[in-house]
């Protein structure tokens, strides 16, 4: 992709160079801005150098590092330890561009903890470009940082909305990071150091684990646990793991976790603390970070994973309250019920704007036990302001998961400034685990029409966005509808609880052990404690209770796929080729587009509302269906007779990963989950691209197909479903999870309304004759 | 099954509706209800389905309002950080949370109308002793003639009743008051009606002092009298023969009834009635009440005491000594503590007294403004929530009749509401448009289906809100000065037997043209803001509709306040007129308890006619083989057209027998009465309903506006001296007719039925 981008951009260059029209006094003054601090250099010369040196990469993925449209902002917090503090630091930032991207009125800016460093024009030009600036020194603390680039780009020649959608700036994930150049130490002291671990080039932070040949079960189960302790601990967005018999030493960090016995068989005992507490000590000539966990069985190990594990208060570690407040949205805002957030908590400051496509946003994490369903509305009470001379069609838009959910029409022609206006979403628009809420203001004004190079160029502020804008979140219903993978993806749920789940690998290889591991680990990291399961190679063990199940898939028998409604046969055949063997493709491609599967009848009706408006004159019919679909919006769907049964899931030959949940056959709350892949190393590997972020957010539904050369998931979602009881049925909560359900299930309610009603009166109509006077 | 269970089972069910009703389910799941329930509702009433169907489609409507006042108490609310639009916001909210709790108390008030059967007729030995009472201030003796003509001739036996003329007219007070006319008037008073009493054999009382008007004029009489049932009729209501028979039985089947309360039935239109020429095909206003709410009442075993066409037994009154005078509605407060001691009351749904209205719209507001405050006033001062003996459901009746009449404070916001918006843009009711028509749109048409389907036989749609908001204008200062001091307000007798000679604009007109002229010019300035704002949407027409309502109500009532000449209804019956030498047939087409009026050929009489001559008129009663009767009359006006000789008669001191001639002509017996109401009760569907409003919202204002420029030019007529060959020819015969309309103030009605 950035590959194409790059020819794109060098064909188009002449032309655009021919188009753009250079505002001097405005490039200069984006110029002049800290210029001495700004530098740009080719990357190529800029990559060999930063490989050199030690640096702490962005990551976690390269769509997390792209900036789109003509507003966009991103916050990370990164760790540095007292050494890289005190070391000569420097912000590198590699980055490639779109080719309409203006660069006369485009900038990249650079701050560190509220402090801006560098603001540079966006002219990467057809080749990359880099700003690459030291930070003052004293400004790194100890701890974490937050680092934040914002990017503002507009369209060389085209002032309309939907061309800010192709402006993009694709900041490079292997060379984008804090370096310390010089530093030989990064400092690994004390397990709070496990923090300052760079992700890899990919973005993914690998967790090298070391297992001796022919260990047991439950070593395995302990050294897992403290893989996913040291994930936790580190903060780690994307941790792979890999199984490897010692440690080699590169980019990520390792860990054994063994009796002492084992750590002295593997050389470490030197290392390890006399008392038996774990630690994180720099192992060989590079100072590779390793983290050593002593156990000496089940009963010690949660005292090592309690010591692994982050203490609670975030402050204690961020150096600012801007890091303090980037951390607490890693991984997205986790709110309750009845929880209300200001902007400037949810990380979007005030911010005036001048373009014609605002954009803003934050990510929610519901409790996994959030009942999705139509009884209640998230409300965001906005306080923003437009200026006069706006299209009368600009509006204010509120997107969840993409989904278009509400809007705020800004349509008055003098402008207007307002606080707290009340924007709702229903909560169906929201799913248990990872939401993201985007506030967009569409503000074309009257002078985007000429598109002259006064309109191109125009910094005349149109719309503001105050960080006293609120979200407030209602009482939800708590009750696990299941199945439902976007819980288990972003908490762990239904694992992780008190009851251990098996984890079922049919067969035991060093891929499965870290496709397995990896899998546990970042839902470890979303649940924010490690999981609890038990390894089992014995189907015999799965007859009661939750499990996991991990492996290739002619591990399994074609039974478990009825379980899960995957058509087993398309399945296998369509793998055939690759049962057996080493996977085909090309190994390392990270996802970058993601398609919802999209029901033949949708894309129906999506293309006959387009054709409506040439129709209706002939015919009222669709005139009053789109009266009805806006002003009342029943929908087939509402009602629990007209809903099909679930149909099999049949992925695509494709698809290398399948995961799926249902009920266990042993019913109750026990569930499980099945990941299956083609062969073993297909199953590790594919693993390692679905943790990206942009790929596992998109993992819901009861079962999700990963293509990872396109990078895409594919969702299916069933009907029916089961529901696991997490809080307590008070009144309260069960009138809700009542109304959600029965708001799904439109028909029931009625009939139970009406049957009441109904009862009601006739009983009202034999008690009245007992009352009163009598003839 | 026993009580208990019953009601236990019933109480849990309706917990269960309002769990259910109160469920947060979708804005779709609450259409898909609605209109499911509404469907289900529709079918009841297609095909009268009755008994358990009822009650079931009361449940249903009841489904529909509480879902819509859920949504409406937690989701529509402006927020409070905002007081520009939350203040209004909530008055709004409060006016609907008014008309909530009415509709449940009214629910439960009509949850089973008590359809009573009579008891078994008694022996004439057992028949009580009955006084009965006529308490009159200023009515007309001619008028109070005609009652206690009908009083002394109820078909009871002699020795058991007594009727009594209870004048407060003629007073000592009176009497010696300073005005030395006024003074004379109330001595002539008190002698015409001695004589009076005399000729008709009833007993005169009068008293020293006005004092607590009506009930100390009652109380009077009360400890000089010493039958064991009081009866009361005002001095319009002409009872008919069988009003005893009919009703002292009960007194004999419940030895602790109190009360035996009969509905008052209305001889003349109200201004309403008039002025819209409504009065022959639609159900008066009363019969709501008396149809249906009294039977409702009843049930519970609280019937409301109207003062008038009622029986009220002695030792129930003695116990509380006599009438209570603290308010100005007297007999709901009498009522109100005998009920509080335990008596029990009885509603006998059969009309059998004739009577009188306000016929003109501003004596129709002085009486609205009279019931309206005295309840106030008793909700303030003996409010029957804090009246120890009565049963609950005794308050909650009694609640029902006070508080539907604070109407006029809870309507206001209605009115003002749509304004705030088209004006100002203020939004104090939050809705998206799928949310106004699955909560807002279904329920309305819900409670409007409720409303028909109990009252469609004895109220048309719409015609509720017209007479309210007639009302609210008025009333609701009455209601404020009674708030600031409940003591104050006065006993003010209303004004009947009014007659209108000619079409002119109510003197309580002007408002009413001002209020339409605000909604008209805010409708104007929506449908410009439609049009031309790009900030139009479908909140602007939801209060552009409501607005219309509004605007469409105040057109109706512009035609209320525009007062039309009072049509007479021709009487046509025979007669022989016996003139001088002459004896011819002719037609009685006009008659009042003051002359009346006959039509016969022009050339029919051999002399010519002389103003003060005395005739006699040979009258054919009602009744198979009734016979004849003769009247002594003297000649008053004649005037010739189209061949026809008309003449108009009064008639000289008169005995008891002439009277019953003239009552004879005009008032109608029981099974005709009975007739007539039964042929108004054409239930009106919604729809109909809708276009009648229409019809009338359109139609009205302009004949309101037409009488408007007549009223001003008359005025700036009046200020140049009016040249005297200019006044048309027409209006000399008018002023003869208005002349003889003058001595004949109440209507006749006999043949108009």
């Amino acid at each position: 992709m950035a590959r194409f981008a790059r020819k794109l951009g060098a064909s188009l260059a002449a032309l655009a160079a021919a188009l753009a029209l250079t505002s001097s006094s405005l490039a200069q003054e984006a110029d002049g801005f800290q210029a001495a601090a700004a530098s740009r250099a080719p990357l190529a010369a800029a990559a060999k150098k930063v490989a050199a040196i030690a640096m702490h990469r962005f990551g976690p993925d390269a769509q997390a590092l792209r900036f789109e449209g003509e507003l966009a902002a991103r916050t990370w917090p990164i760790y540095v330890t007292a050494e890289q503090a005190q070391s000569r630091a420097r912000v590198h930032v590699a980055y490639s561009n779109a080719i309409s991207v203006m660069p006369e009125a485009s900038t990249i800016e650079i701050s560190v903890d509220d402090n801006v460093i560098a603001r540079s024009r966006i002219d990467a030009g057809s080749d990359p470009a880099a700003v690459d600036v030291e930070l003052p020194r004293g400004l790194l603390q100890a701890g974490y940082n937050a680092v934040k680039v914002t990017v503002e780009q507009r369209h060389r020649v085209d002032c309309s909305i939907a061309a800010t959608y192709e402006l993009w700036t694709q900041l490079d994930v292997a060379t984008s990071g804090l370096a310390f150049p010089g530093l030989a130490d990064i400092g690994y002291k004390s397990l709070d150091d496990l923090a300052a671990v760079s992700p890899d080039a990919t973005g993914a932070t690998p967790i090298q684990l070391i297992l001796k040949k022919g260990a047991t079960n439950a070593e395995i189960d302990h050294a897992m646990r403290v893989v996913e302790a040291v994930a936790i601990r580190g903060g780690y967005a994307r941790p792979v793991v890999a199984v490897s018999p010692a440690v080699t030493e590169g980019p990520g960090v390792s860990v054994i976790a063994a009796s002492p016995q084992d750590i002295a068989d593997q050389g470490f005992a030197a290392t390890a603390a006399t008392d038996g507490s774990p630690q994180l000590v720099a192992a060989g000539a590079s100072g590779h970070p390793l983290v050593v966990a002593p156990i000496e069985g089940t009963s010690k190990l949660d005292a090592i994973l309690g010591q692994i594990l982050p203490p609670r208060r975030v402050e204690a570690r961020s150096a600012t309250a801007s890091a303090a407040r980037a951390f607490l949205g890693l991984g997205g805002f986790r709110v309750t019920g009845d929880s209300r957030l200001t902007f400037r908590e949810l990380g979007v400051p005030t911010k005036e704007f001048s373009g014609r496509l605002f954009r803003a946003g934050f990510d929610l994490v519901m409790p996994p036990d959030f009942y999705p369903a139509d009884y209640d509305k998230l409300t965001l009470l906005i306080d923003a302001g437009y200026s006069a001379g706006l299209d009368p069609a600009s509006q204010l838009l509120v997107r969840v998961n993409e989904r278009e959910a509400a809007s705020l029409p800004l349509r008055n022609p003098k402008g207007d400034l307002f606080l707290r206006r009340p924007v709702t979403v229903s909560l169906s628009a929201l799913r248990p685990g990872l939401n993201h809420v985007s506030v967009e203001a569409q503000t074309n004004a009257a002078t985007d029409k000429a598109c002259d190079a006064h309109a191109l160029t125009d910094v005349h502020k149109r719309f503001v966005l105050l960080d006293s804008s609120e979200l407030f979140v209602p009482g939800i219903a708590r009750i696990a509808r299941m199945p439902s993978l976007a819980a288990s993806a972003a908490t762990g749920f239904p694992y992780g609880g008190q009851e251990a789940a098996h984890l079922y690998l049919p067969h035991l290889s060093d891929d499965s052990i870290g496709a397995a591991a990896t899998l546990l680990a970042r839902m470890a990291v979303g649940a924010r404690r490690p999981m609890r399961t038990s390894l089992t190679t014995q189907k015999l063990d799965l007859v009661a209770g939750s499990a996991i199940l991990v492996g290739a898939v002619g591990a399994f028998a074609q039974g478990a796929f009825d379980l899960f409604g995957i058509d087993h046969d398309g399945l296998s055949d369509g793998w055939a080729h690759l049962a057996a063997g080493a996977p085909l493709a090309e190994a390392g491609a990270e996802p970058v587009q993601i398609e919802a599967q999209t029901q033949q009848g949708e894309v129906y009706d999506q293309w006959s509302d387009n054709a409506e408006s040439a129709r209706w004159s002939l015919n009222p019919v669709p005139a009053l269906k789109s009266w009805f679909d806006r002003y009342v919006g029943v929908r087939s769907s509402d009602f629990a007779f007209y809903r099909d049964a679930d149909a099999k899931f049949s992925p695509e030959s494709k698809a290398m990963i399948v995961i799926a949940q249902a009920q266990a056959p042993s019913g109750g709350r026990d569930t499980w989950t099945l990941v299956v892949a083609p062969n073993d190393a297909e199953l590790a590997r594919d693993m390692r691209s679905l943790t990206a972020p942009s790929a596992w957010a998109k993992i819901e539904g009861r079962a999700v197909a990963f293509e990872p050369k396109s990078g895409s998931v594919t969702v299916h979602s069933g009907a029916g479903g089961y529901f696991i009881e997490t809080a307590q049925l008070t009144p309260v909560n069960f009138r809700l999870i009542a109304a959600g359900w029965l708001s799904s299930n439109v028909d029931a309610y009625v009939f139970i309304v009406l049957v009441v009603a109904l009862l009601l009166g006739a009983l009202t109509a034999f008690t009245v004759r007992l009352y009163g006077v009598r003839t | 099954m026993g009580k208990t269970v019953k009601t236990a089972l019933w109480v849990l069910c309706g917990l269960c509706l309002i769990a259910l009703a109160t469920e947060p389910v979708s804005t779709r799941a609450q259409f898909v209800f609605g209109t499911s329930a509404l469907a289900v509702m529709g079918l009841i009433r297609h095909f009268k389905l009755t008994g358990i169907w009822r009650h079931v489609f009361l449940g249903l409507g009841t489904a529909i309002v509480m879902r819509y006042f859920f949504w409406r108490s937690v989701n529509t609310l402006p927020p409070l950080n905002d007081p520009v639009d939350f203040i209004p916001g909530i008055l709004l909210y409060i006016g609907e949370l008014y008309s909530t709790a009415m509709l449940c108390i009214s629910l439960f008030v009509v949850a089973d109308p008590l359809e009573r059967v009579a008891p078994a007729k008694l022996a004439e030995a057992d028949l009580p002793t009955v006084d009965i009472y006529i308490p009159t201030y200023n009515e007309d003796p001619g008028l109070l003639a005609m009652t206690v003509v009908a009083a002394v001739g109820l078909d009871y036996p002699q020795d058991k009743f007594k009727v009594f003329i209870l004048d407060d007219g003629g007073t000592d007070q009176k009497c010696a008051q300073d005005n030395p006319k006024k003074a004379q008037e109330a001595k002539d008073r008190r002698a015409t009606l001695m004589a009076l009493a005399a000729e008709l054999g009833a007993g005169y009382f009068t008293r020293a002092r006005n004092e607590h008007a009506k009930a100390g004029n009652m109380n009077n009489a009360f400890g000089q009298t010493d039958g064991e049932i009081i009866v009361v009729f005002d001095a319009d209501h002409v009872p008919m023969r069988e009003f005893l028979r009919e009703t002292v039985a009960h007194f004999r089947d419940d030895p602790r009834l109190f009360l035996c309360q009969t509905p008052h039935f209305f001889s003349n239109p109200d201004p309403l009635e008039k002025n819209l020429g409504t009065f022959k095909r639609m159900p008066s206003e009363n019969e709501m009440f008396y149809g249906i709410i009294q039977k409702g009442l009843d049930k519970w075993n609280g019937a409301f005491f109207c003062g008038s066409a009622a029986l009220v037994r002695r030792a129930a009154l003695k116990e509380v000594g006599g009438f209570s005078g603290i308010t100005i509605t007297e007999d709901c407060e009498t009522a109100l503590d005998l009920h509080s001691r335990g008596w029990n009351s009885r509603y006998i749904d059969k009309p059998m007294i004739s009577g009188l209205q306000p016929e003109t719209f501003a004596s129709f507001i002085g009486q609205r403004s009279r019931w309206a405050r005295g309840m106030f006033q008793i909700f303030l001062l003996k409010n029957p929530l804090f009246k120890r003996g009565l049963s609950v459901a005794q308050k909650i009746c009694y609640l029902s009749n006070m508080t539907y009449w604070f109407f006029p404070i809870f309507r206001l916001p209605f009115l003002v509401a749509p304004l705030l918006y088209i004006w100002f843009s203020m939004k104090i009711y939050l809705a998206n448009a799928q949310e106004f028509i699955a909560y807002t749109l279904i329920y309305m048409v819900g409670s409007m289906m409720t409303q028909n389907y109990l009252y469609g036989k004895v109220r048309w749609a719409w015609v509720s809100e017209l007479y309210e908001f007639v009302q609210t204008v008025y009333l609701s200062r009455g209601l404020v000065s009674v708030m600031l001091n409940p003591r104050k307000p006065t006993f003010n007798v209303t004004d009947k037997g009014m007659s209108l000679e000619k079409d002119h604009l109510s003197e309580l007109a002007m408002p009413y043209f001002v209020i339409f002229a605000v909604f008209a010019i805010s409708m104007v300035a929506c449908v410009w803001r439609w049009l031309l704002e790009p900030d139009a949407n479908e909140l602007l027409l939801v209060v552009g509709m409501w607005n219309l309502f509004n605007l469409l109500i105040s057109g109706a009532s512009l035609g209320v306040v525009t007062e039309r000449r009072t049509v007479r209804i021709d009487a046509d019956r025979n007669a022989e007129i016996a003139i001088g030498s002459s004896i011819v047939p002719a037609k009685i087409s006009d008659v009042s308890y003051g002359g009346c009026r006959i039509r016969l050929p022009a050339n029919a009489l051999a002399q010519p006619l002389r103003e003060g001559v005395a005739a006699v008129l040979n009258v054919e009663l009602k009744g198979e083989g009734a016979g004849k009767r003769s009247l002594p009359v003297i000649v008053s006006n004649w005037q010739v057209a189209d061949g026809v000789l008309g003449v108009g008669f009064r008639f000289p001191a008169l005995k008891l027998r002439h009277y019953q001639v003239i009552a004879d002509l005009m008032y109608v017996d029981a099974v005709e009465l009975e007739a007539f109401r039964a042929r108004r009760r054409q239930p009106q569907g919604v729809l109909r309903g809708i276009f009648g409003l229409v019809y009338w919202g359109l139609t009205e204002p302009s004949r309101g506006v037409r009488q408007m420029a007549a009223a001003m030019r008359e005025k700036r007529n009046a200020r140049k001296p009016t040249p005297h060959s200019t006044l048309p020819v027409q209006q000399i015969a008018a002023s003869t007719e208005s002349r003889l309309a003058a001595e004949i103030p109440a209507l006749p009605m006999a043949s108009g039925l």
